[in-house]
This record gives C-alpha cells, structure tokens and sequence, in this order.
C-alpha cells in the first residue's frame, strides 16, 4: 500500500499538468499576429500587445502564467479545437466555434465595417451590403463578422474573396483585385496604423454592417474549462478597477 | 541510272547490308544501353521528382502551416501537373486533408515493363513549420505512376532506335551514292568492256582503268582481270596451236586414225594413212567410197568380238586381226578402239604390223632352232614360252610338255642355288643378269649346269611382265673346272709338303752343318800349320756358303709363301753399305778387283727400314758384281732422294756398277727370276743356285722398291735400286733387340748346355769354355730338369728337338715353378736348327728368352749370351 502511494505520488508529480509545490500554472493561448494587440513572430510567443497585457493580467490574478504562442488564425481555431492550447484570448461567439470553446464573459465589443476604394462611389442597402452587382468581397478566412455575409453575398451575386489575415485584404483591396473589404473595425485600424499611406485611399462605410462581442475563449479539452468562474471574476474584476479599460483603451473591439 | 534491284545492284547490296548492320547494332546497342541505362533511368526518375516535389515543398509547409487548402492547392498544383505522378495529398498536423488530387494510371507500356519502376512507389514528405523545423505540420503525400514512367522510358527507347534508324537511312543513301559513284558505275564500264571482247578475236582485248582507281581494289581486280585476259589469249593461242598440231598429227601419223559410228561401221573421218592402209590414195577417195573397213575383218567372229569390245566401257587395245583391202590383198592389223560414253561414236586406231608378224614369224622359227634354250617366264617363275632347245636340253619331249609339268621353277627346277634370291633381286633391280650358273634337275632326275643370261621386261607401269632367259649347258665345262679345282688342291697340298719338308731339311742340314762349322772354328783357333789352317779356313768357307745356300733356299721358301715380313728399324745407310764391303775384303785383297764407295751427301745420316733385309739384298748384288766381275772395278754409290719435305717416306738410291762381263740382252729380262742364271757354263764357272737375284727382286718388291739395270756385254753392269725408306724424326723405330753391352763380357757363368746330339754338344761346350765359362751338359730335357733342381745356372742353353722331353716341355717345366729348379726364373737361349719364319714366336710363347740360331758363331754366342745376363732374360 505504501508502495503504491509512493508511486502514484511520483506519477503525479511527473505529469506535465501539475506542477511542483509553489511553481504557477501555465495556461497557453494562440491567437494570430495583428499590431497592437499582438507583437511578435509568426509561430512564436508573442512578446507584447494589449491582448498578451490582457492574459497576464487575468491569469497573474489567478496565480498562473500564460503565454501567447502567434499562428495564422486557422491554425488558432483548430489549435484549440484539437486542445493543442487552452484557449483563444479574444474572439466572438458562434455556433462552430461553441462546439470546441466555451466563452468567458465578454471582454470587448467591436463592429464589422465594410471598407472600399475612396474612388468609388456607391451605397450600401438595408441588409448592409454593397449596392452593386457581381461585386469582390474581400473576407479573412475564420473570421466571424456576427452575422451570415456569405449567404447573402451569394444570393446577390457577390464573389468572397478569402485572405489570411486583414492586411493581405486590403492589400487586394488597394490593389483592386476586390471592390470592397469586410473587416472588425479594430483590427482595420491595427492594419491603418501599420500601413498609414492605405488611409487615404480607403474610406468606411458610414454603417457596420454588424456589431458583436469579443470574449475569451477556453478549449473544452482544457483544464481551464473548470476555472471558467474564476476567470469570469477576474475579469469582471478587473473592468470594475478600470485594469480591462486600460489595457485595451476603450472603444475598440475586435 | 541507278539499278534499284538489290539483287542486281551492288551499292543497293552493300547499302542494304551496311544499313543492316546498322540498324541491328543500333537496336541491339539500345537494349543494351536501355537495360545498362536501367537502374539510373529509376535513379533520374526519382531525383527529378524529389527535385519536383522539393521545390513545392516549403510553400506547402507554408500553406499547410496556415491551413490555408486554397494555398496548398497552389503551392501542389505544379505536382498535378506532372504527368509522371498519378496521385498528390496534403494532410496538415490535423489529419485533415488539405488537398488531394488523383488521376487513373497510364495504360500504355506493356505490362512486363511496368514491375520494373514499380520500386519507385510513393513518396511520403513531411512539412515542418517554415519558421519552427521542429515543429510538423503536415505530411506531402506524391503517388508515381510508375505505368507512365515505364511508358517515357519505352518511348525514350524508341526515339532513340528512331533517331538511329533515321541516321542510318541518310548514312545508307550517302553510301549509296558512295558505291553507286565508287564501285558501281566502275564495275558497270567494266562489264560493257568485257561483253564487248570477242575470244574469237586475235586483237589483244583489255580493260581501261578508270581515272582514280588505279591503286584500288578496283584498280586491281582490272589488271587481274588484265592478267586473266592475257592468259586467256595465250591459252587460247595455244589450245589453236594444239588443235593444229592434233590435226597435223592426225593427218600426217604413221599410224592409221579413224572416228567412225559402230551401228553402222561408218568411217566418219580418218587420216591418209588409214586410207593408204586400206588401199586408197587418200582420205577423201576414202570417205567417198563408202567403204566399211569392220566388212573387211577376214574372220567374222573376230569381227564381231571387236565389235563387242569397242562397244564395252573399257574398250579395246590391240586387237590384231587380217584385214583385206580393197583391191583384195591382205594384211596385218592391230586395231584399238573407245567407244565414247552413251555415244555411237567410236575413235580407234589401225596399226599396220605385217612386218611386225613376220618378222614375230622368223625370229619364232629361229627361236624353235636356236642352239641355246630360250624362254619367257613369268614374274611368278612361270613358263610362258620355252623352245626346243631348251625342252631336249631339261629331258622333255616338246616345250609344251616342259611348260605343262614346270609350273614353279624355283622349286621344281632349280637344285641347291643358295643365291637365287639374291639373283631375283638384283634382277629386279638392274633389270637383267649375266652368266648366272646353277644346276637344274632334268626331268630324268639328273643335274645338269646351265649358265644363263636374264633381262626382265617391263610393262609401262614399270611392273615386271615377264623375262627373257637365255640357257646355255655348261656341264662340260663345269667338268673341267672341277677337275682343275682338285687339281688347284693337290697344288696346294703339294706346296704345304714341301714347305714342311723345307723346314725339316733346314733342320737336318743344319744340325750335321752346326757341328761341322763349329768343329773348324775350334780347330781353327787350335795351333795348325800354314797348309792346315788354309784347309780349315776353306773348308770354314765352304760350310758358310752351303750355310748361304741353306739360307737362300729358306727365304725364297718364305718369300714364295708370302710369309715374309720386314722390320722397320733406324739404322745408318753408310754404315750397313761398309758393313757390306768389308764382307768382300777378302776378294779385294786379291788385288785383282777393286771396290769403291761413293757416298753423296744426300744420302741421310738415319734412315727407318729393315736393315738386314736391305743388306741382304746389297750383299747379293755386291757379291754378284764380284762373281762376273774377274777383274776390274766395282763400285758401290748410294744417295737420298727427299723431295717433298711433307712426306715422311724418302728414297734410298743404291747403284752396284762393275766393270765385269755384262749381261747378254737375251738373258737381261730373265736374270731377276729365280732359278736363272746368265747362262749354264756361267754356273759351271762361277756356281750358286740361281736364287740370289730371284730372292734380291722378291725383297725388292715387298720393300715396295724397284730394281733396274743397265748392261752391256763385255763392258759391264750397272744395277739401280730403289728403295722407301723412312725418316728417323717421324717414326717411332723399334728398338733393336739388343742391349748395349756387347762391351760387358760376362765372364765366369755357371751354364747348363741341353743339347742331345753330341757333337754339337761338343762344339758349343768347347766355345763355351774357352769364353771361361763352366759347363754342365744333359742329353735330354729331362736330365736339364734334374741338373737344375740340384744345381743353379746363371743361363740354359737349350737346344729345341730332344729325346724323352724337347726344350720346349722343359722350358715350360722351369717357367712354371712347380718342376723344383733352383732358378726357375734364369735366362733360357734357345740353341736350335730350326730356323723357319714363326718358330721365334713359339720359344717365346714356351718362355725362352733369346733365340741363337744354328749353326752356332762364336761371335753370336758371345753376344747373346751377354744379352742374357745383361737384360735378366727380359727379351728374345
């Protein structure tokens, strides 16, 4: 018997889900490369941004570390899906995605705006989408823009164009191989930011075409799942002390 | 223009054969280098692609990375595209498939061809994160088609044999063209050329050479056919020579020639003399008088047996038959014939041989009365012909019954002829045999001898056909050969009597003679009176000559027997010719006749020959010379004749010259032989037996010397003698038998004298004494014997022939030691009157050492015995 607990007990301290006495937890999180919330090379950790500030400042309250390992964000999604991370930092809810994540309680709230050439003249409809026919829509692959575009877009006769990430979007969209681009508004400003000149080329339509929450996302294969509470204090924590506000400035969303 | 006939076109042939080759070196090169090529065909293959697949790599890790299927799709499409892979799956880190393609297998390559890249396989890559290697993100799957790569590896094959069979077609139509212009088109000229010659013409025919090909093979093959040309003229010139000469014999043959047709006897073509043979001037009157000569055969059935022969495959030769001609007369014929193969033709040939027959007529009548016997007889010892002769001469009736009843002469004929063989061949050989004598047994059983000359006859192979023998009886003369061979025998023995009878009266004259001469020297050195002593001394003399006379008698015994043999020695000419002078010094005293000795200087100091035998011959001439020579000079003149330095023989020149009464011519020729003498009132006047210049010219020519003489009656001779001799530096002498030491008188000797007859005894032991020495006397052998066991001797003079036991057994008794003599070893003389050639030999092998002579000289008897105590009795 003393035998066997002495065995159980090595086996436990070997396993790579606990740590030793006194050793934090560490949590990981992928998300994709986008200034300013994230800085870093693609396939590493990320080394700074206001959503490894966010993931710290959570987990460093519940007495663990993270890290925030930069894929494209496909790879993200299906990293947590398959439980190869504990989780995603930030991202809306859908029903794909409610399958493999469960959701914090929302950190962010972000529109998705509809941007083209400032040449072009035209409007957009009721259903928010462009007046036009047989129009380019440029679209980030895995995005979730909160509500259907490519059904509509189809009906009407649009083509979805898929990048990888936002700026590659717009890239089409200076270099007219799209007519217009859908995209969160914060993440189009991270791009603007990066790319100054695209400005003044590219204007937003007066209207989002949808509005949405960001919220964290924890892999249902993570231990995390169980901490879910706990994180939802902090975080309601931390945006009762103005430590949420803070870190993403306010008014902006993904 | 160019023939397109392969078969008639030669640089259609060797192009075709050329391309041929090609094409099958080419294709069998292909397999080779498609088999060898093989492994790093399946080696390419799979490094292109990996080079393929390596270039599209990294942005399907890319892609992958992203998950992006629309990039991966991209970044793979180039893979899809090659046609060598059927099949492309990208699976990222998620097992999910980001893009696959496939397409169905190539279907055309055979399908044993296919196996062989079916090692190729599928490639499995892994995709590692572009900006993480360890980290994978997926897997790159390629399916090859190993169907469509065995198809490009076929096809490759064949666009190259393709390639090569297309090389080889311009590579054949260049050589066409080539031999076309090269070999072709020569050959061609050549052709027209030669169909153009025509052999019938006299003109000299040849080939040109075309321009540029004279050093060629082509070149070549026209002057050999040059060549050829030129000896097809010569041979045709000389087959029409031939022709020419065949007709011109034909025509002008001695003999008749004809070509007829047998079913019919036709003479279809024949020569002049046929046609004279038959009676006709000529050949045409011949041929125009439809004459049939086979008609003409006088007995029918030999006729038909011609006809029978001509017409077999061997045909017929010399076939002889009479014929008539066609005025009626007749003749002799010898008629040969072929009938040429499946044809009616006949070529023959007539021969006239009446004078042949009968002249076969004449000698056959000649034959049957020939008085010797004549016969042919075959190779088998078989009778083929024999004449009367010789039937009556072997006791037969007729030749027939002789041939019938002789089938094997050797064996029923011949008696006893142990060399017959050695006849039969030498026949064969030389091909005839002479006065061959051997007896034959008549029919009656008695010998008769024959003498027969032999010739074989040959046929034209060279085989014996048979021989001619010619028998002639000779018992007669067999009879008194016969006679004269007893005859021959008697001689013979008469002669082997009469030198035994020799020997013993030598023997028994000079026993008496021994005593008689050894009696006067005794009494000669006794104290006579002047008359006494004149007695003795003549009486001396007279033993002497008879001793001489005795002498010549042996010699010429010995010289007549041929039992002379001389000695070859080194002595001094000069000193044997004062030898012989001095002999003479008593006639020289007398003053009447004179004798001088002319010695020239080339006489040699030494010379080799047998010394006494020389001196013997001198001294009878000299003595001769002073026998005719009653008053006068004689002169004696000797010198060398060496002439050529390098002969080891030379020439001793005697001449005996006197001024005597000379020689009649009549009797010059016969005084060299014996039993001659100038004349018989000479013999009366001067004596001698007439065998002193016989026995001087039978020495002479045993000397290998020649003797000549120059006479003149009443004025005097001349004899010249010449004689070889030796040269002393070149030729080893035989020692003379004597030893130095004539000058040691031995003095003192205890001598034992055998001797039966007691008046030699007497006079021996007389000489012996008065030499001081002392003697013991045995009458017998025997009493030798038992004087010298009690007694020991220093020398044993032994006489030969004794009664009880001969010096030989005694001699033998004391040499052999068991006898119990006190000196078996002490020197023997032999003291005999045997005095023949031989008898030497005999003491000697008896165990004598020396040999003394009778009759006994004092002067002898002092020498030999001094010998014998000198050399220890080590010589004869």
């Amino acid at each position: 018997m003393r035998l066997f607990l002495v065995v159980l007990t090595g086996l436990l301290l070997l396993s790579p889900g606990y740590s030793l006495a006194g050793e934090r937890e560490t949590v990981v999180f992928a998300d994709e490369q986008f200034a300013p919330f994230t800085y870093g090379k693609l396939g590493g950790l990320a080394v700074g941004g206001k959503t490894l500030d966010m993931l710290k400042e959570v987990f460093s309250r519940l007495d663990m570390n993270v890290e925030l390992k930069l894929m494209p964000w496909p790879r993200a999604m299906k990293s947590a899906q398959y439980g190869r991370v504990d989780g995603l930092p930030l991202l809306s809810i859908n029903e794909p995605r409610s399958e493999f994540l469960v959701f914090t309680e929302a950190i962010l709230e972000s529109r998705c705006i509809f941007y083209f050439r400032k040449r072009d003249t035209f409007s957009f409809g009721k259903n928010g989408l462009p007046k036009l026919q047989n129009a380019r829509i440029g679209l980030v692959k895995e995005y979730n823009y909160g509500r259907d575009i490519e059904g509509p877009a189809r009906r009407l006769g649009h083509t979805l164009v898929y990048s990888l990430n936002s700026e590659a979007g717009f890239r089409k969209l200076v270099n007219d191989r799209v007519d217009v681009v859908l995209d969160i508004e914060v993440v189009a400003q991270g791009v603007f930011a990066k790319n100054p000149l695209w400005s003044s080329f590219i204007s937003a339509a007066g209207q989002p075409y949808s509005e949405l929450a960001w919220h964290m996302g924890i892999s249902t294969f993570s231990p995390l799942v169980s901490r879910l509470d706990d994180i939802n204090e902090v975080l309601r924590e931390m945006r009762g002390d103005g430590t949420l506000e803070k870190v993403f400035m306010s008014g902006r969303e993904r | 223009m160019i023939n397109l006939g392969f078969g008639k076109n030669i640089s259609l042939a060797l192009t075709r054969n050329t391309v041929l080759v090609a094409l099958s070196l080419s294709l069998v090169f292909g397999l080779v280098v498609m088999v060898n090529d093989f492994p790093e065909k399946q080696a390419s293959v799979r490094a292109e692609i990996t080079r393929v697949v390596n270039a599209v790599r990294w942005p399907a890790a890319e892609a992958v990375y992203s998950l992006d299927s629309i990039l991966v799709e991209k970044s793979v499409k180039g893979l899809t595209e090659d046609l060598r892979i059927d099949s492309v799956t990208v699976i990222d880190d998620f097992d999910t498939v980001q893009f696959s393609f496939s397409r169905s297998r190539s279907k055309g390559p055979p399908q044993w061809l296919v196996p062989m890249f079916s090692d190729l396989g599928q490639m499995k890559i892994q995709l590692y994160n572009p900006r993480n290697s360890q980290e994978l993100v997926g897997v790159l799957l390629v399916g090859l088609d190993d169907s469509y790569i065995a198809g490009e590896y076929l096809s490759d094959f064949k666009n190259r044999i393709f390639r090569g069979f297309v090389v080889d077609l311009l590579l054949a139509l260049i050589l066409m063209l080539f031999f076309h212009f090269a070999l072709t088109r020569p050959l061609l000229g050549m052709t027209r050329e030669l169909s153009m010659i025509d052999p019938n013409s006299s003109e000299q025919a040849r080939l040109t050479v075309p321009v540029g090909h004279e050093k060629d093979e082509l070149g070549q093959s026209i002057t050999a056919v040059n060549r050829l040309l030129s000896r097809v003229e010569y041979v045709m010139e000389r087959r029409r020579q031939a022709e020419q000469t065949y007709l011109d014999m034909f025509q002008s043959a001695p003999i008749g020639l004809f070509k007829g047709r047998m079913s019919d006897g036709r003479v279809l073509d024949l020569n002049d003399q046929l046609a004279k043979m038959y009676g006709f001037s000529s050949r045409e009157e011949f041929l125009t008088a439809a004459f049939r000569p086979k008609e003409c055969m006088v007995d029918p059935e030999l006729r038909d047996r011609f006809m029978e022969l001509a017409g077999s495959e061997g045909g017929v030769s010399n076939f002889e038959a009479e014929f008539v001609r066609a005025d009626g007369s007749k003749f002799w014929g010898r008629l040969s014939g072929r009938r040429a193969a499946g044809s009616d033709i006949i070529d023959g040939i007539l021969e006239d041989i009446t004078a042949r027959r009968l002249a076969e007529e004449r000698y056959r009548i000649m034959s049957e009365n020939a008085p010797v016997g004549i016969a042919q007889i075959s190779a088998e010892g078989r009778y083929l012909y024999a004449n009367q002769h010789l039937a009556r001469m072997y006791g037969y009736a007729s030749p027939e019954e002789l041939m019938r009843e002789i089938t094997d002469i050797q064996h029923q004929l011949i008696d006893d002829y142990p060399d017959y063989h050695e006849m039969v061949e030498k026949l064969n050989k030389e091909d005839s045999v002479s006065n061959v004598e051997y007896a034959i047994i008549k029919k009656d059983g008695s010998r008769l001898w024959t003498s027969r000359n032999v010739r074989a006859v040959r046929d034209l192979s060279g085989e014996i056909s048979y021989y001619d023998a010619f028998v002639v009886d000779i018992s007669d003369r067999k009879a008194v050969e016969e006679e004269l061979v007893k005859a021959r025998d008697a001689a013979e023995a008469a002669s082997v009597t009469k030198g035994r009878f020799l020997a013993n009266m030598s023997h028994e004259i000079r026993t008496p003679l021994n005593g008689v001469l050894g009696m006067l020297q005794l009494t000669r050195d006794t104290d006579l009176g002047q008359e006494q002593r004149e007695y003795v001394e003549t009486a001396l003399s007279a033993g002497k000559s008879l001793l001489n006379v005795l002498n010549d008698i042996l010699d010429y015994s010995r010289v007549e027997a041929g039992k002379m043999e001389l000695l070859s020695e080194r002595f001094s000419p000069a000193e044997m010719i004062q030898t012989v002078s001095a002999a003479f010094a008593e006639q020289v005293k007398s003053g009447k006749v004179k004798l001088n000795i002319e010695l020239d200087p080339s006489l040699p100091e030494k010379v080799v020959g047998d010394s006494g035998r020389i001196r013997q011959v001198l001294f009878n001439l000299v003595g001769n010379a002073f026998k005719f020579t009653p008053v006068g000079t004689i002169t004696i003149m000797a010198w060398g004749d060496h002439k050529d330095e390098n002969s080891l023989r030379q020439r001793l020149l005697i001449c005996v010259s006197d001024t005597g009464i000379g020689i009649p011519d009549e009797m010059v020729a016969n005084i060299f032989e014996s039993f001659t003498q100038v004349d018989s009132s000479l013999t009366k006047r001067h004596g001698g037996s007439g065998l002193g210049l016989g026995i001087v010219k039978s020495l002479v020519i045993l000397m290998g010397g020649s003797l000549s003489m120059d006479t003149r009656e009443g004025v005097g001779t001349n004899i010249f003698l010449s004689l070889p001799v030796g040269i002393t530096s070149d030729v080893q002498v035989k020692k003379p038998e004597e030893v130095n030491g004539v000058d040691l008188q031995a003095v003192g000797l205890n001598v034992l004298l055998a001797e039966d007859n007691p008046v030699n005894r007497l006079a021996v032991k007389r000489f012996l004494e008065k030499l001081g020495h002392r003697v013991v006397e045995a009458p017998t052998g025997k009493a030798a014997l038992a004087e010298m066991k009690e007694k020991r001797f220093d020398c044993v003079l032994m006489d030969i022939q004794m009664p009880e036991m001969d010096g030989m057994e005694a001699t033998r008794a004391i040499r052999s030691g068991d006898s119990g003599v006190c000196s078996p070893d002490v020197p023997i003389v032999a003291l005999t009157a045997y005095a023949m050639k031989g008898d030497g030999d005999r003491f000697v092998e008896a165990g004598m050492d020396f040999y003394l002579p009778k009759p006994v000289e004092l002067d002898e008897l002092i020498r030999v015995l001094n010998n014998a105590v000198a050399a220890g009795g080590e010589t004869l």
